[in-house]
């Protein structure tokens, strides 16, 4: 990640995605939605699991459910909102369960930087979680928590998951190289 | 893989089909046309509703075109015997294919491309679970691990990251080496 200084820091919404801890997708999922069962909580996690490993996203999985599960908790009246568009008159209201897993599949397919790949070499959960947000926030122009649109940008760029940001990694990783092995120099 | 209870997806049939439907699809469909598409296939109200949200995430109302080939494919009588029933989050996991499809499969010609129905065929299958029938196990799942091109790109991608920040710290390294003293 960068090691510069960020523009927009997010304390409420890292807070927020801190204390999820390590629940597991099956189990936000039944946080979100109470008439799940336990069994159907299990088969939607193996969906997103398979949907991941498809595009060699499968780290990515359990930061993409996170962030998707805060957009339900936060912005989920908005979110309806958006999707009623699509055909009012038709459906009932969307299931949480059916928000947070359409969320969370759709970011996954994205082509994105390989299981996190060098980005993010430490399984930062946090960062991964936040950048996902920002993806969000992004993509269905809902903001949440203290996020707003120019930190959803920012966040998402320095978090480089998406191959256009990564211009200058490599120099900006080799500076940290070589400020880390030779810091005498 | 040889498991008897292993769903097969007939390649043939949904190849015929997207063929035929990439032919005659004019207008962009709209969300009835996907929800009928859907009933016809055997796929409960549940389902339909998570269609409802899946749908909305597309990036563009021109995806909608590819979305259709496929649930024209899986509401086909022929397919729906071999593979239904579906599950709830069908149309997530079809959606996820179609996101990822659907901007090479951007107007008249790309969409018509039967190289691209191919690999539609193949990504919707991996994404239901399903088998594909008439082909040899090994090379399903060769043609899985090696299909996406996105994904080619990425890990080519990768490399060359890696080799260049390798080369760049082998150049700190030089850089920082110590003078030798008899000039060696």
């Amino acid at each position: 990640m960068s090691e510069t200084q960020a523009k927009y820091d997010t304390p409420e919404l890292d807070a927020m995605i801190t204390s999820l801890g390590r629940k597991k997708p099956r189990t936000l999922l039944r946080d979100a939605c109470g008439a799940l069962s336990r069994e159907d909580g299990q088969r939607l996690e193996a969906s997103l699991e398979q949907i991941g490993a498809m595009w060699h996203h499968a780290k990515l999985v359990a930061p993409a459910v996170r962030a998707a599960y805060l957009m339900n908790k936060l912005a989920g009246a908005k979110l309806q909102t958006k999707l009623r568009a699509l055909d009012a008159d038709r459906y009932a209201d969307a299931s949480p369960a059916a928000r947070i897993v359409s969320l969370t599949m759709t970011a996954l397919a994205e082509p994105l930087d390989l299981d996190g790949g060098v980005a993010v070499p430490e399984s930062d959960g946090l960062t991964l979680t936040r950048a996902f947000v920002a993806y969000f926030v992004q993509e269905l122009e809902v903001t949440i928590a203290d996020m707003s649109f120019a930190a959803a940008k920012d966040v998402w760029t320095r978090a480089e998951l998406d191959p256009d940001t990564w211009q200058n990694r490599v120099k900006r990783l080799a500076d940290a190289y070589e400020a880390k092995t030779y810091p005498n120099a | 893989m040889s498991d008897s209870t292993e769903k097969l997806l007939p390649m043939d049939r949904v190849m015929e089909i997207f063929g035929q439907c990439s032919r005659e699809l004019t207008a962009v469909p709209r969300v009835e046309d996907l929800v009928i598409m859907m009933r016809r296939g055997d796929v409960g109200d549940d389902a339909i509703s998570w269609g409802s949200v899946a749908w909305s995430l597309l990036d563009s109302s021109e995806d909608a075109r590819v979305l259709y080939l496929v649930h024209a494919a899986l509401s086909d009588d022929v397919v729906t015997k071999s593979v239904a029933p579906y599950p709830v989050d069908l149309a997530p996991r079809v959606v996820a294919v179609v996101k990822r499809l659907a901007p090479r499969m951007r107007g008249p010609e790309a969409l018509a491309d039967r190289l691209m129905h191919e690999e539609l065929a193949r990504q919707v299958a991996r994404a239901l679970d399903l088998e594909i029938a008439g082909e040899r196990d090994a090379t399903t799942r060769y043609l899985y691990e090696n299909l996406d091109s996105v994904t080619k790109q990425m890990e080519q991608a990768k490399a060359d990251f890696d080799t260049a920040l390798a080369n760049a710290k082998a150049a700190i390294d030089t850089r920082h080496r110590p003078s030798r003293p008899y000039g060696e």
